[in-house]
């Protein structure tokens, strides 16, 4: 390759075959020889050899050489090169603007006067060669720069679709073709293919097109059919241009054909975990290491009345305050990375105390701290498990009962019938006491006059009722082993619990300690309550013992207001019955001072009782209980806090059932 | 009003305490009234006096109350019952059932009030009264 000889000389290679005009030119130049050097070659052949050798800055080169055309120098890749100038002869015109059209910086048409001044031409023709290098290197350069973009754009991942707002297609890249199965030359100039926006925003194409500003790409997912008439899920991206002075758009559509897979099947996993942990009779609930909650069950909701919208990222104990008392445990948990677990944990809440079992799993996801805690309430299971204790040791009772039964009779029979017969003899009007007094010479009236005198009477009597009470302790005992076989018929719950309220206002013993009727009774009688079979007169047994027991315990609401509350109320019963799935509830609830949680577990215990020694034998509630229980099938339990009354729930199974 | 002098009723129960408050009630009410202590003494009474009724418990040292009753029957078919029981729940058997004994004719022991076994008695009386018409 041939190089250029100095920066500051400028190198003229001068091809012409013209003696005279090469002497000319030559003396034109030799004024400025400091700074131009002409080479002079005669041919073309000769000119080819010097430009081996040297690159020339300027060439002017006569149109007509002896062996060729001086433009067959711009031939090949010489044209790049150096800018030449050609030379022409008058009436050669037509030639000139040819070279120019091949590539020749200027012509000059030969006159002596005009190559006299050729020096004065080459300032101007290398300045406007500067021009025509830099302007090739710029196309060359947006040449290279739109092929590479080509291939960036046909390489790309994404379908490519230019189109104007018509939907006519301008441009498509190789992806475009390839992922609808049309060749490049049947995509151009059809209409885009149609995409169904089945899903997405629901817009048709051309509205959203409408919605399009410059700037502002906007994106939308649908459905592309392919040239076989399959369609697949896009994702497209729509830009609004300017191309060659018009709007259009530039469209990019991406298979999401798989995300969309992984889409609904994330969904349907995010579905499942839900159905699973809402399926879940527990409340179960996620939170972060600082309390907030991250996950909230349907059972949480249906506790807490808060709804699985609402509670993610509020703090638990605003939306779950039961749980606040558990916060140790929580963050225990998620240190330790341990379980915690607390059972059978009371909470009060309007219908009483509720038992709950409490476990927190730590939760380690992401490495994001958290527990998942597990609330079920347990309080049905804390109750049966205080009834069958109390039925076993009502059987016990029972067993116990029917085995000295027999062995206790039989002294009573002795103590009760040999009482009588002492007060037959002593005060009977009897012919044999007459007779049997006047054979040992006394009358009875001095008999009678003796042992009243004495309190004998008294004293027999007292014996007897001793007896009696003793009788009716074994009787009561006796009920826990007496499976009760007879008398089962349909009743309604109401009417035997109305007609123990009229009979407990009537009852002497109950007339003597407190006035029945200065409580007030309010009843809460379901209609619906469907009959119960059950032996009635037990029933009334059980409503009349609860409604005496209520009573006793009101009587001490006429005293004084005790210390730091308020004055009692006016005593008052509250009486229900309702239905209760395949059961039906009696509730029968006082407003009494109540009982501690201690006695509440033993009330139904035989021989616990609360009463003065002599005033109750502690076996009511529990026959009540039997009676409940064992001869109906069905459940009895009592809610109570100190200072606040007790309820006592019976629950009997509308058909008979064995218990 | 039967003639009760004519009324003879035999108590048999192992135990005194009982027995004799029982006799000694009846005795006060004009029954002629023997006692027994066991199934096998009551049968040699039966053996050698008429009752008209007995009052017998069921639960007796050697044979019981039932095989006595069973027995007195088949001996003097005109002999009336009352069982006089400390056995709770206690249910007639078939055989005494068919010799004609009631619910109405079993006592449980202890009785509140011994007029109960007179009323018994009577009625027994009455019915046998009512047969022989």
């Amino acid at each position: 390759m041939a190089k250029r000889l100095s920066e500051k000389k400028t190198h003229i290679l001068l091809v012409d075959d013209d003696e005279a005009d090469v002497e000319l030119i030559r003396r034109a130049f030799a004024p400025q020889a400091e700074q131009v050097d002409v080479t002079v070659a005669r041919s073309l052949d000769e000119a080819r050899g010097c430009l081996t050798q040297i690159l020339p800055d300027l060439v002017f080169v006569d149109l007509h050489l002896p062996d060729g055309s001086g433009l067959s120098l711009l031939e090949g890749e010489q044209e790049d090169q150096y800018p030449l100038v050609v030379m022409t002869a008058h009436g050669q015109d037509e030639a000139a603007f040819e070279a120019l059209k091949v590539g020749a910086l200027q012509y000059v048409v030969k006159s002596e006067a005009a190559l006299a001044e050729l020096p004065d031409k080459v300032e101007l023709a290398l300045r406007q060669w500067q021009h025509v290098i830099e302007r090739r290197r710029a196309e060359a350069a947006l040449r290279e720069s739109e092929k590479r973009f080509r291939t960036v754009v046909d390489q790309a991942a994404d379908a490519m679709f230019v189109h104007d707002l018509d939907g006519r297609i301008i441009d498509v890249n190789q992806q475009a073709c390839e992922s609808l199965g049309y060749s490049r030359e049947e995509l151009l100039g059809r209409r885009v293919p149609n995409v169904d926006a089945e899903f997405g925003n629901g817009d048709d194409m051309k509205s959203a097109w409408s919605h399009l500003a410059p700037k502002r790409p906007i994106t939308v997912e649908g459905f592309q059919q392919r040239k076989d008439g399959t369609t697949f899920p896009v994702e497209m991206r729509l830009g609004l241009v300017e191309l060659g002075g018009r709007r259009a758009i530039i469209a990019l559509a991406r298979d999401i054909t798989e995300r969309k897979q992984t889409e609904i099947e994330m969904n349907r996993l995010r579905n499942l975990f839900k159905n699973m942990i809402d399926s879940m009779p527990s409340i179960l609930v996620g939170v972060n290491s600082e309390g907030r909650v991250t996950h909230w069950n349907v059972e949480a909701q249906r506790v807490t009345g808060v709804s699985a919208e609402d509670a993610p990222g509020r703090m638990l104990f605003d939306v779950f305050p039961q749980l606040s008392v558990e916060m140790g445990k929580i963050r225990r948990a998620i240190r330790e990375q341990k379980p915690q677990k607390a059972s059978k944990v009371p909470t009060e809440v309007d219908s009483g105390v509720r038992f709950s079992d409490l476990t927190v799993y730590p939760l380690v996801a992401n490495d994001i701290e958290g527990a998942v805690i597990r609330v079920d309430d347990v309080t049905e299971r804390v109750r049966l498990e205080e009834m069958m204790i109390q039925s076993e040791k009502m059987l016990s009772v029972g067993g116990l009962a029917a085995g000295m039964a027999h062995e206790i009779n039989n002294p009573l029979a002795g103590i009760l019938q040999n009482a009588q017969v002492m007060r037959n003899r002593l005060t009977g009007d009897l012919p044999k006491n007459r007779r049997t007094a006047e054979a040992c010479g006394i009358t009875m009236e001095a008999i009678t006059a003796y042992i009243e005198e004495r309190g004998i009477p008294a004293m027999i009597e007292a014996i007897m009722d001793s007896g009696r009470r003793a009788a009716q302790i074994v009787d009561n005992m006796l009920s826990f082993s007496r499976k009760s076989d007879s008398h089962f018929a349909p009743h309604d719950l109401a009417e035997l619990l109305e007609k123990t309220v009229d009979l407990a206002s009537n009852d002497y013993d109950l007339k003597k300690k407190y006035d029945f009727r200065r409580i007030e009774v309010v009843r809460e009688y379901d209609a619906d309550t469907p009959k119960v079979a059950c032996e009635a007169s037990k029933i009334q047994q059980v409503f009349l013992n609860l409604l005496k027991n209520g009573a006793e315990a009101m009587a001490g609401n006429k005293g004084e207001a005790p210390e730091g509350k308020a004055a009692p109320e006016r005593s008052r019963f509250i009486l229900r019955v309702a239905p209760d799935a395949d059961m039906a509830r009696v509730e029968i609830q006082d407003n009494g001072p109540g009982m501690d949680e201690a006695t509440r577990k033993r009330v139904f215990e035989p021989f616990f009782t609360t009463k003065d020694v002599g005033v109750g034998t502690g076996l009511g509630l529990s026959v009540s209980y039997f009676i409940v229980a064992e001869n109906h099938g069905g459940t009895m339990a009592v809610e109570s806090t100190p200072g606040n009354g007790a309820k006592f729930i019976i629950r009997l199974p509308l058909e008979r059932r064995a218990p | 009003m039967t003639n009760r002098a004519r009324t003879r009723v035999l108590v048999v129960d192992d135990e005194l305490s009982i027995r004799s408050s029982l006799a000694g009630y009846l005795d006060d009410y004009e029954y002629e009234v023997a006692v027994a202590e066991s199934a096998e003494q009551a049968l040699e009474l039966i053996r050698q006096v008429s009752f008209d009724v007995a009052v017998i418990d069921l639960r007796l040292p050697g044979m019981s109350g039932e095989a006595l009753i069973l027995q007195a029957h088949a001996m003097y078919p005109a002999m009336r019952f009352l069982i006089h029981t400390g056995s709770v729940g206690y249910g007639l058997s078939e055989k005494l059932r068919k010799i004609g004994l009631r619910p109405e004719h079993v006592l449980l022991k202890p009785l509140p009030d011994l007029a109960v076994v007179v009323a018994g008695i009577e009625n027994l009386m009455r019915r046998e009264q009512a047969d022989e018409r």
